[in-house]
């Protein structure tokens, strides 16, 4: 939380978007964590994405739960909408939101102690549901704001600022998403904007769950030799599946579009994933073949990156509960109440 | 005894250590932590302590930390956990199962304001959140308190008239994170304040089932059996205090601490730290020849209602100091003394330092200004701390 405003400047040189906006309007408050943390790179991520998209502000809601992640709404979007849960607990506040107004772009913003700790039977359970929401996770392997604990991503071995080892397993928040239904799900690294960026733009433009667990590491307290979450750990062991490029609804696309190393993904609202395959034998379309693949690497020590897997048409919540498509906080009492003739036609179906 | 510099936050686990290491010989000792700010270094400190027959078991949530110390206790272990604000409210549940199954875990709380929004500093509203659920509750003044209250807790829940949980309060940084000389009792000594813990339904050599349903009337019976419980727990504590003057040559504090209050036409009642200022504020205006007395309630829960009924007795006003406040009714300290009070007392409630504001000795002035000059009780007022 920041009381420090930036200063309403605007640079002749900053082009507006399609709404007019400038990146500089995407941006909020000043950042008051630590100098280099990955969360504020995942922030600038989030700046640039909402800007090339064009996203109206006023029409996303940025959810957050507890700790150094979760002040980081504070950071971007300073137009938009947001909302500080308690610890753990954004996911059902989220989806409480999402069902009384289906209308808003829902950006829940957690960390791996929110969402895989304290929070993670909410988290699963979000996903489970299919909730039509962008999760980021924004995962340092540490408790950053009580300083510096082990989360419960930390990966067994890792060694602490301290010098202790961990011995408990990691939870792997991908594989768990894989598991849990989720239909959106990819990894990034804080330190790699131009992997990141289109991976959320993604996730916005996807109807569903969608997952991002981006392996941000903290500066302060996991950024030295032992730690699985450093900047150079990451570096040397981040395996990308796939390079995305996001390709908007109304653009055409004549990218060099070459079968077999590109795939591209239409998703529901007709904006393409045009994936460039690093690894020609990754299917994003096979769940299970996904989670194998996850694990296999991740025994080998690698840290698979990039768009693990997609069903671009997945039903979400509303789907399931077949929810109208006005959102419910708009709804009147005349359409609530569509009088004599519409009941007639109801009834008549039941006859 | 030796002098340490400790915080009140390690001085807390300093005494959580010396009383699992006493349980060696007993049935060892059993912690599940859980950081939050301000109490985050009370368990810090304990997870770096080396206490043989002992776990402290670093846990994803407050919550599952009360887990483990109950699991612990109904193993027969002695149990501890430290907490603050919400973390205390979403170890609730927990709590109230550790009380209505006496079980007694001994639980340091670094008071802080309940979000959100958030608030990092000190407010008394998260342990009265627990007020009546069957935990004994010590606020405490100074660092030394809070180590006393610690040790002298675990003899306090463990007793087995008493067998339920005790919270320890101490306001966060105000307290938490003030270092101060601590005076520390060799663990001998320790040994010999503290028997090794007995729970006597803990699942042992008998099988036997903890929690299951229970009709109304056994409800009643369990209600009322842990309430008289409480109602002891004044009696008990005397006897505690005896022992450990005797053990360790010096006498912690009473659970109510009266100062210059035997002739005093206005009396101050407060809780935590507050009452440390206004006794200087009894002082100063006893040096302007008014007749000003203040009462330090220790022991909120179970309350001492007949000794503060004496304090009370022929009282021309009573102001309560509370930093907290009772929603839709007032200050908790107010709602609870007021009544104990003679007929005609004025007694007026200040709502003060919520949120962590500083209650300073000009504040307290101000109070005490404001019920001279009243002749009837009014509404619990906000004293704005500018």
């Amino acid at each position: 939380m920041t009381y420090i405003a930036k200063p309403k400047l605007h640079h002749p040189s900053l082009q507006p978007n399609a709404l007019g906006f400038t990146r500089r309007d995407y941006e909020g408050r000043i950042s008051t964590l630590c100098a280099g943390c990955g969360h504020d790179s995942i922030s600038a991520a989030i700046v640039q994405a909402c800007y090339e998209l064009s996203i109206e502000p006023h029409r996303v809601a940025k959810m957050s739960g507890i700790g150094c992640s979760s002040k980081t709404p504070d950071y971007f979007l300073g137009q938009a909408h947001g909302f500080n849960s308690v610890h753990g607990r954004m996911p059902s506040v989220l989806t409480g939101a999402a069902m009384a107004n289906r209308d808003l772009l829902y950006l829940g913003v957690s960390g791996d102690g929110d969402s895989a700790s304290i929070g993670l039977g909410q988290f699963a359970h979000a996903l489970r549901r299919g909730v039509n929401m962008v999760y980021i996770c924004e995962n340092n392997g540490v408790y950053g704001l009580t300083k510096g604990q082990f989360s419960a991503t930390a990966d067994q071995g890792a060694k602490s600022k301290s010098g202790e080892v961990h011995v408990d397993s990691a939870i792997d928040l991908i594989s768990m998403a894989l598991l849990l239904g989720a239909s959106y799900v990819a990894r990034s690294f804080s330190g790699d904007k131009k992997q990141l960026v289109p991976l959320i733009k993604g996730a916005i433009r996807h109807k569903g769950a969608a997952i991002l667990d981006v392996i941000s590491p903290c500066v302060t307290f996991n950024n030295h030799l032992g730690s699985t979450k450093s900047f150079d750990y990451v570096r040397e062991h981040d395996e990308a599946v796939n390079a995305v490029d996001f390709v908007p609804a109304k653009k055409e696309i004549t990218a060099d579009y070459e079968p077999g190393t590109t795939e591209l993904v239409r998703q529901h609202d007709g904006s393409y994933l045009k994936l460039s395959k690093l690894r020609p034998d990754y299917d994003t379309s096979d769940r299970i073949a996904a989670l194998a693949y996850l694990q296999e690497h991740q025994a080998q020590g690698e840290l698979v990156t990039g768009l693990i897997y997609v069903a671009p048409e997945a039903a979400d919540l509303h789907d399931h509960l077949g929810t109208a498509d006005t959102p419910l906080n708009t709804l009147t009492e005349k359409e609530l109440c569509p009088g004599a003739k519409a009941l007639e036609v109801v009834n008549g179906e039941y006859r | 005894m030796s002098l340490e510099l400790l915080s009140a936050n390690h001085g807390a686990a300093m005494a959580a250590t010396l009383a699992a290491r006493a349980n060696r010989k007993g049935r060892g000792f059993v912690s599940g932590v859980y950081p939050i700010t301000p109490s985050t270094e009370c368990m810090e400190f304990l997870c770096n302590q080396k206490i043989e027959k002992s776990h402290v078991v670093r846990v994803e949530s407050e919550h599952s930390a009360m887990g483990v110390c109950i699991g612990g206790a109904a193993a027969g272990a002695r149990t501890f956990t430290a907490t603050s604000s919400n973390g205390l409210a979403y170890m609730v549940e927990n709590c109230i199962t550790a009380a209505t199954m006496r079980f007694p875990v001994v639980i340091a709380v670094a008071n802080r304001t309940l979000g959100p929004p958030w608030n990092i500093w000190a407010d008394h509203g998260d342990a009265l959140i627990l007020r009546d659920a069957g935990i004994i509750q010590f606020f405490c003044a100074d660092n030394q308190e809070v180590f006393d209250s610690v040790l002298c807790g675990f003899r306090l829940a463990e007793d087995k008239r008493v067998m339920m949980p005790v919270m320890v309060c101490m306001e966060g940084f105000i307290l938490s994170h003030r270092t101060a000389q601590t005076d520390v009792p060799e663990q001998d000594k320790v040994d010999a304040f503290l028997p090794p813990t007995d729970v006597p339904h803990r699942l042992a050599q008998i099988p036997h089932t903890l929690g299951q349903i229970e009709v109304p009337h056994q409800t009643e019976m369990h209600r009322m059996q842990h309430h008289a419980a409480m109602l002891d727990v004044p009696a008990i504590y005397r006897e505690i205090q005896d022992e450990f003057e005797k053990i360790f040559g010096r006498r912690p504090p009473d659970m109510l601490v009266p100062y210059k209050a035997d002739d005093a036409e206005t009396l101050i009642v407060s809780m935590g730290t507050i009452p440390i200022t206004a006794e200087r504020v009894v002082d100063d205006l006893r040096a302007q020849g008014k007749k000003v007395g203040s009462l330090r309630v220790r022991l909120f829960r179970p309350l001492p209602v007949e000794a503060i009924g004496r304090v009370f007795a022929g009282k021309k006003r009573i102001a309560v100091i509370d930093r907290n406040i009772g929603l839709g009714m007032g200050g908790v300290l107010w709602q609870d003394t007021r009544a104990l009070a003679d007929p005609g007392t004025v007694v007026q409630d200040y709502l003060a330092g919520m949120g962590g504001g500083d209650i300073r000795p000009e504040h307290i002035v101000k109070m005490v200004e404001d019920i001279e000059a009243r002749t009837a009780s009014g509404a619990p007022k906000l004293m704005e701390m500018v």
